[in-house]
């Protein structure tokens, strides 16, 4: 699994033993959904999936320590196999550290589903956090801050 | 808090003089000579910095050195790792729970 930062956005890729289609169904069917969104020890019930263009999605996630707090937001793009995009509206942060709040404002994940042999390589892009501090996000600090100071002014 | 930091780094000088900082603390002249710019404009930065908690500045003799503050940042590492730290578990169990040869 690779994670990275270019300078706009968080990206994250992973390759999954699954089709195209078979990812892309993870990502749509709540009964599939149920079974993986979140990280290890999380519950999610999915209260409303609307997998159109303009539908919305309501996950209710529960967090190992019993925190509960639902993740909201609306679908762009369905373009199966090969993308689907989405909005998030509600950021659940239950179980993260005190000092974070959710952002202000929604933030766009786009996902994208690429055939490596019988495997699918799922990136997910996740974009509008801010475009200027997304530099931050990779790494320890002082690759960081290298990187910053590196950056024109 | 996280506000001010993003906001007072969402100024590609201010995100440069952060950079700076992060190697070694600087006295505002050696600031501002790593800048074409005034010692006022800068100051003007170092103010913002300043304000948001990301820099502190103390007196040493007739030098006013800088020095980073790394609370702020930090906590806006902790927000961005939250988010990629969420995906990246997520796409774990994915393949755990889902793929073929786990069925």
């Amino acid at each position: 699994m690779m994670a990275g930062v270019t300078k706009e956005k968080v990206v994250i890729r992973h390759i999954v033993d699954l089709s195209p289609d078979e990812a892309f169904d993870a990502w749509i069917n709540p009964k599939l959904v149920e079974k993986w969104w979140g990280p290890e020890g999380y519950r999610t019930v999915v209260e409303k999936l609307d997998a159109r263009p303009g539908g919305d999605f309501i996950f209710q996630m529960t967090a190992p320590s019993g925190a509960s707090c639902p993740m909201t937001g609306t679908y762009t793009a369905i373009e199966r196999p090969t993308s689907l995009s989405f909005e998030v509206r509600d950021h659940c942060v239950a179980d993260m550290p005190d000092t974070v709040r959710p952002p202000a404002h929604p933030s766009h994940v786009v996902v994208a589903f690429e055939p490596h042999g019988d495997k699918t390589e799922i990136i997910i892009t996740q974009a509008g956090l801010n475009a200027d501090y997304q530099l931050l996000a990779e790494g320890g600090w002082g690759q960081s801050l290298t990187r910053l100071a590196q950056t024109p002014s | 808090m996280l506000d001010a930091t993003l906001s007072a780094l969402a100024d590609p000088t201010r995100r440069a003089i952060v950079g700076l900082l992060s190697e070694s603390e600087l006295s505002v002249g050696e600031v501002v000579d790593n800048f074409e710019l005034t010692q006022s404009a800068i100051s003007r930065h170092l103010d913002v910095l300043e304000h948001a908690r990301l820099i502190e500045r103390r007196r040493e003799g007739q030098r006013r050195i800088c020095s980073l503050s790394a609370e702020p940042l930090e906590e806006l590492s902790d927000w961005l790792q939250g988010y990629k730290r969420f995906w990246k578990g997520s796409l774990k169990r994915l393949d755990k729970n889902l793929s073929r040869r786990n069925q």
